[in-house]
């Protein structure tokens, strides 16, 4: 089980001799790129880069060390699971939520996660146990942390359990009120 | 030989390579803080919560790409595709504490959990 945990002030530095080279690596690449400044609209703009980084992380993190540091594999179960739970959070996040990164996480788990800039992101983390570790920073507005309970017995149930997770999902991305001018 | 203080300084700079391209946060340009967190090592001292970071304060860009050459990529499934870049105060910020080893290298040091 692992807490969400965020980390202000770290930034990265580019290898720049890297490129890519599994096919799942390219596609991740090419969507990360064109979705980087832009907000989707449809549920066809989601499946493609959840699809590709759930394809990746079954290719690569399913075997026992898959970070040659000791990782625990990311299960079928965990895969599923967190695919259903994506799809659910689709359904009921507003229109005009960005896709979040699905990232494989070290303790088997799959990390989803919405990042604004270095002080508005939301992450959760899925595993096989039934629940879900979650984080959140609004900027200004505090934090949040803590673990809940989901019922994956059906679709319904679990969007139903997700209801909180919509909530603080929904909160990071709130339009903000601009008073007219002019 | 480089010099480094034994315990590690709040605002010192440390370095965490990545070899996956979803361990990047291309929106905020960062690494994602699961690249960070401890996990459970098989060694000794067994049990222990940690992961490895490269003190990288006083390092070249050169030196600090020879190390990730040396230490990391050998040991990685993939070659680093870039490093992620942040002071030790945050990692003490969330509760988490730093041991310094030198091994294998000078500047290695552990997250620890």
């Amino acid at each position: 089980m692992s807490t969400a945990i965020t980390m202000q002030g770290w930034h990265l530095i580019d290898n720049e001799d890297y490129e890519p080279v599994s096919e799942g690596s390219r596609t991740i690449q090419r969507t990360w790129e064109k979705q980087r400044n832009y907000l989707s609209n449809s549920a066809s703009d989601w499946l493609p880069t959840i699809e590709g980084a759930l394809r990746s992380i079954t290719n690569e993190c399913c075997k026992a060390d898959w970070d040659c540091e000791g990782a625990i594999p990311v299960s079928g179960r965990t895969i599923d699971l967190a695919a259903r739970i994506a799809a659910s959070l689709f359904n009921r996040l507003p229109k005009g939520t960005p896709v979040p990164d699905l990232i494989p996480e070290t303790d088997g788990e799959i990390g989803i996660s919405w990042s604004i800039d270095a002080t508005r992101m939301f992450s959760l983390s899925v595993g096989e146990h039934g629940k879900i570790n979650f984080a959140g920073q609004f900027g200004n507005d505090g934090g949040i942390h803590g673990w809940q309970p989901i019922d994956a017995t059906s679709r319904s149930a679990l969007e139903e359990s997700l209801g909180d997770i919509v909530q603080y999902v929904s909160r990071l991305y709130a339009p903000a009120a601009v008073r007219r001018t002019g | 030989m480089r010099l480094l203080p034994s315990d590690v300084q709040a605002d010192e700079l440390l370095s965490s390579f990545v070899f996956r391209p979803d361990q990047v946060v291309k929106r905020t340009n960062s690494i994602h803080h699961s690249r960070l967190m401890p996990r459970r090592r098989d060694k000794k001292p067994k049990g222990r919560l940690e992961t490895s970071v490269c003190r990288s304060q006083n390092l070249t860009e050169a030196q600090i790409w020879e190390i990730c050459s040396l230490f990391f990529d050998k040991h990685a499934p993939k070659p680093a595709i870039g490093r992620g870049v942040g002071p030790a105060k945050a990692v003490f910020a969330v509760g988490l504490n730093i041991e310094a080893d030198g091994k294998p290298y000078p500047e290695h040091a552990n997250i620890i959990g």
